[in-house]
């Protein structure tokens, strides 16, 4: 029997990306994932126990954190989408994810949002004040401006931003809602709190802080992408289509 | 730095906090993040077998963790930062969210194993006090009195010394030498610390009633009103002055005064610290000749701010020209807000090098040293500085060791030669029935029979544990083993051997050498003195060559040499040999000799025997063990209970009542246990506390000793367990509850406030102690 040559002339992915909020931060540059499904599910996983009274009472423990893991399909990967995976696989180097949604929403940590202080009106949601002197290290998108919110419950100073060029100052004059925009210069920001009250914080991309106020999101994140799962099919004219999904773990 | 007070029994849901092994220094096990881990620490039957009624003797804990290595973190790593070593010290800890550690412990690290294929490294853990160690125990041994004057000595004594040694000292220490002139304890038996400060400084204090103090060369003053006074020279860093030996039940007032002879001192500040005590102290600048000039006195009291310390500042105005001052004054307050004294002012002109041209300052206060300081928390001390700075929080380094008396009388201090310093500290307290704990705190606490058996209020009760709320279950069991129809209490008192001073009889002999010792020529040999099975005071550093009888000679050590192993010829002259002896507890010395002859000599008498014998004021030896019995007879009895508590108990007394107390506690046969029970989450759970167990369902109320605290940690949770041992309460406990509420108290006063109450009614409500 002859060994059967090329079924197909036409390249096996597809050539015109489809529209996807996801990108890779891979050797220090961002990596666009053009070609994801929608409907990609995100897993969130807390690890914790319960601990049953003689009495019946129940007692829960819970991890100081919850990681997320989202599962991205393909029914046409691009050679670019799919060289910056298998890259992903590869690479010893910390690789970051990031959705575009939670760029324009809040991409602090969900912690770092709140802390223990005095409760703050933000918007209706009453959240307590962080400690004056905590720090807050969220990655970004060096280049894409960035804009910095919170609710102040007094006037003073709420945060300082190191990260954004020049060191840049949110001040409050009056208690109510602040922001500051800045263009970050490195892929982290460095935010202290300030000696003025404050809880409700938000970093979005974008020059305007979101209308109203959004937990955490931590994004962009740290992550490891597993092993690619490929399945190939057959068109009816002997062409081959593979499909994919890829499942991008938090880590950290 | 103590743990935070809000971590004691977890909230209903409960994020679980991050457990870190710290290994200072060492690369990648700095502060490493923890995965799975487990840790034990249990309270181990010593004294008795079994667990009956309650536990006595050491703990040793145990634990491991898996913690995430970097690449490469094997025993063959090439960088040495990476590399996995053992027997590095380690703490461990948790921290929560906000910052907040509770600590678990001080640690050495053991066995490591770990894979190349798996995410984690295993790190077995010891506890660090007990690790690897083998330290021979230091108790000091004093020139002065002989055995047979009975000092009375309770336990807690040589407990204090040795916890000291190993770095749990009960007395803060100073952590700026320079600036604490005398410390005194107050919670037992420890020693006084003073430290010389500057070129010369005097130290006096005035001893009350009911205590006794023991400088370096035995005792210096006992009874009301003694004085004493120590002069810390130049060069002297530490100099221990005083030591105290007190069993309580008397209050006492301690007089301590400070005197700081001023050098090249500007300004600075005399503070007396004591947690005790009001009173007045008075300030007073003192002449040349030592005359006090202008004194001042106020007054002391609490204050919120400033609790029982007063602060006297000294100054000194200089000439224009600088270099020599006019005059110097002091003032006290005993408040932040209180007003100063007036100054006390004494007006001269002196250069700064004017040598015989002095000044000193003195503060004089009482400090009242209550029954309860014997219990008192750590930190209850009294203490004199001087200080440039208004500061002086920083002058003391935190005690480490919080102790009580254990009762009775330790008879000789004793340490066996080759026996762990730790080992010992442990034979003396199990001995007595309490125990010895290194909480994870860090602080050393030594727990009375009393305490281990719930029949002491702790001064911070811990509340009760609800079984149906805190308990997943309470397997109970009640073993044969933890009861006895027979106990067989062996002590040996010690026969003592006191040097006849002043006459021709040969003192006791400590020590001496078993072969002859051969010394070569100009060389120095070390002799490690044992003083097997017995125990020695006022070695005789003098060693000299028997002549005709003579005081001199007899209560002397003795040493004969000859240039030959068989003593052929005369024996060489005192001259041919320098010896010095230091003993390093009472049963042990070091002894140097070296040859100052010309030739190889050899320490051997004119029979050929080996002769270099240390003697001393007075010996003891145990020789002749005595036996207290209680319940069945020999032959009668099924399960005998036998116990050897030679040497640590010397004292008949001391023995029966521990022989009382063990048959109380094995002869009921009521006694259970519950082993392993599952609880929620109390990080203040720790082995030796009595807790109150109540349980509505099922009638419970009792009290529990906690004997072992387990956990079981991984991300998804953190177990603890516990073993448990119930105390049912007897007629012994009631007595002593009564006699503690009503002290002097007759049984006829305790019948008529009991009123109808019943030994059933303290059976439901063992802490009820009203009428």
């Amino acid at each position: 029997m002859p060994i059967p040559g090329p079924s197909s002339t036409y390249p096996d992915v597809q050539t015109v990306p489809t529209s996807s909020p996801f990108w890779l931060r891979l050797n220090g540059v961002w990596v666009w994932l053009e070609g994801v499904m929608p409907g990609v599910g995100v897993d969130s996983d807390r690890p914790g126990s319960e601990f049953r009274a003689l009495d019946g009472r129940r007692y829960a423990q819970r991890a100081a954190v919850a990681r997320r893991s989202w599962s991205l399909s393909y029914r046409y990967a691009t050679p670019a989408a799919l060289s910056a995976l298998m890259a992903a696989t590869e690479s010893e180097d910390e690789v970051w994810l990031s959705v575009d949604s939670a760029l324009w929403s809040n991409m602090l940590p969900r912690a770092d949002s709140a802390g223990a202080g005095p409760v703050v009106d933000c918007n209706g949601i009453p959240l307590r004040a962080l400690e004056p002197g905590h720090v807050v290290a969220p990655r970004v998108r060096a280049g894409a401006p960035v804009t910095l919110s919170a609710w102040a419950a007094e006037p003073g100073e709420v945060a300082a931003i190191v990260g954004g060029g020049s060191p840049v100052t949110l001040t409050a004059a009056a208690a109510g809602r602040v922001s500051v925009t800045l263009v970050p210069v490195l892929d982290t920001l460095t935010v202290t709190a300030g000696a003025a009250a404050s809880a409700g914080w938000m970093l979005a991309e974008g020059s305007a802080a979101p209308a109203s106020f959004e937990y955490g999101q931590a994004m962009p994140c740290p992550v490891v992408v597993d092993e690619l799962d490929e399945t190939l099919t057959m068109h009816h004219d002997g062409h081959y289509r593979r499909d994919y999904t890829i499942t991008v773990r938090e880590v950290g | 730095m103590p743990p935070p007070s809000d971590w004691g029994r977890t909230p209903d849901s409960y994020l679980l906090p991050q457990i870190v092994l710290d290994v200072p220094g060492a690369g990648w096990l700095s502060g490493a993040a923890v995965g799975a881990w487990s840790l034990d620490r249990e309270l181990v039957a010593s004294t008795i077998p079994g667990n009956i009624r309650q536990r006595t003797g050491l703990s040793i804990g145990s634990a491991s963790v898996t913690v995430r290595p970097v690449a490469r973190s094997t025993p063959w790593a090439k960088t040495p930062a990476r590399r996995v070593t053992t027997g590095i010290p380690a703490t461990l800890y948790a921290e929560d969210s906000t910052g907040d550690r509770w600590p678990l412990g001080s640690w050495v690290t053991d066995e490591t194993d770990g894979d190349l294929s798996g995410e984690g490294i295993s790190v077995d853990l010891l506890e660090a006090s007990y690790a690897g160690r083998d330290v021979p125990p230091l108790l000091p041994a004093y020139a002065n009195p002989p055995f047979s004057a009975g000092m009375p000595i309770d336990p807690v004594w040589p407990i204090a010394r040795l916890l000291e040694q190993v770095g749990f000292p009960a007395s803060p220490r100073p952590s700026i030498p320079d600036a604490v002139l005398l410390v005194v304890p107050m919670d037992g038996a420890i020693h006084a610390t003073a430290q010389a400060v500057g070129a010369s400084y005097v130290i006096a204090g005035e001893i009350a009633d009911g205590w006794s103090l023991l400088g370096e060369n035995g005792l210096v003053a006992g009874g009301s009103g003694s004085g004493f006074t120590a002069i810390a020279g130049p060069g002297a860093s530490q100099l221990p002055i005083a030591e105290q030996m007190r069993g309580g039940g008397v209050t006492v007032t301690l007089e301590m005064s400070g005197t700081v002879w001023l050098l090249d001192v500007a300004q600075g500040w005399l503070v007396r610290l004591s947690e005790d005590g009001e009173g007045t102290c008075s300030v007073a600048v003192h002449n040349a000749l030592g005359s006090p000039v202008d004194e001042q006195t106020f007054a002391t009291g609490e204050s919120e701010d400033w609790p029982g310390r007063v602060q006297v500042q000294i100054e000194r105005t200089w000439s224009s020209l600088g270099s020599e001052w006019t005059s110097t004054r002091a003032r006290g307050r005993s408040s932040l807000t209180a007003d100063w004294s007036a100054w006390s002012e004494h007006s001269s002109t002196h250069s700064p090098d004017g040598g015989t041209s002095l000044e000193m300052v003195q503060v004089v206060g009482g400090v009242a040293i209550p029954d309860t300081a014997v219990t008192a928390d750590p930190g209850r001390f009294a203490a004199v500085a001087f200080t440039r700075t208004t500061s002086y929080d920083g002058l003391y380094e935190p005690p480490k060791a919080v102790l009580q008396p254990l009762g009775g009388d330790a008879g000789i201090p004793w340490a066996p030669a080759g026996d762990d310093v730790w080992q010992v500290i442990q034979d003396y307290a199990s001995a007595n029935l309490g125990a010895v704990i290194i909480g994870l705190d860090g602080i050393a606490r030594v727990l009375t029979r009393a305490d281990l058996a719930g029949a002491t209020e702790p001064s911070e009760p811990l509340g009760p544990i609800d079984v149906g709320a805190e308990f997943d279950d309470l397997p109970w069991a009640i073993d044969p083993e933890d009861s006895a129809d027979r106990v067989e209490v062996t002590y040996t008192p010690p026969a003592i051997t006191d040097a006849d001073v002043g006459s021709t009889t040969l003192a006791p002999v400590a020590w001496q050498a078993e072969e002859i010792l051969s010394i070569p020529a100009g060389e120095t040999i070390t002799i490690p003195a044992v003083f097997e099975g017995r125990a020695a005071v006022g070695i005789f550093e003098t060693f000299v060559i028997p002549g005709d009888p003579s005081p001199w000679w007899s209560q002397s050590s003795t040493v004969i040499a000859f240039d030959n192993p068989d003593a052929v010829g005369s024996p060489l002259p005192e001259s041919a040999l320098r010896i010095s002896v230091t003993q390093t507890s009472p049963t042990t010395a070091t002894i140097k000799v070296q040859n100052r002859h010309g030739a190889t000599v050899y320490l051997v008498d004119g029979n050929g025997e080996p002769c270099l014998i240390l003697r001393a004021r007075s010996v003891a030896t145990f020789e002749t063990p005595q036996v207290i019995e209680s319940g069945a007879s020999k032959e009668a009895a099924q399960r005998p209970l036998e116990v050897n508590l030679t040497p640590w108990v010397q004292s008949k007394s001391q023995a029966q009542a521990i022989a009382d107390y063990l048959w109380g506690r094995v002869s009921g046969g009521g006694a259970w246990k519950a082993v392993t029970v599952r609880c929620r989450l109390d990080w203040s759970l720790e082995i030796g506390q009595v807790r109150p167990l109540v349980h509505g369902e099922t009638d419970l109320r009792v009290q529990a000793l906690v004997t072992k605290v387990h956990y079981d940690g991984s991300p998804e949770q953190i177990a603890q367990s516990l073993d448990l041992v119930l105390v049912p309460w007897t007629y012994a406990d009631f007595a002593a509850i009564w006699a503690s509420a009503m002290p002097g108290a007759t049984y006829a006063d305790q019948a008529a406030a009991q009123g109808d109450r019943t030994y059933a009614d303290f059976a439901t409500d063992p802490l009820w102690t009203g009428a």
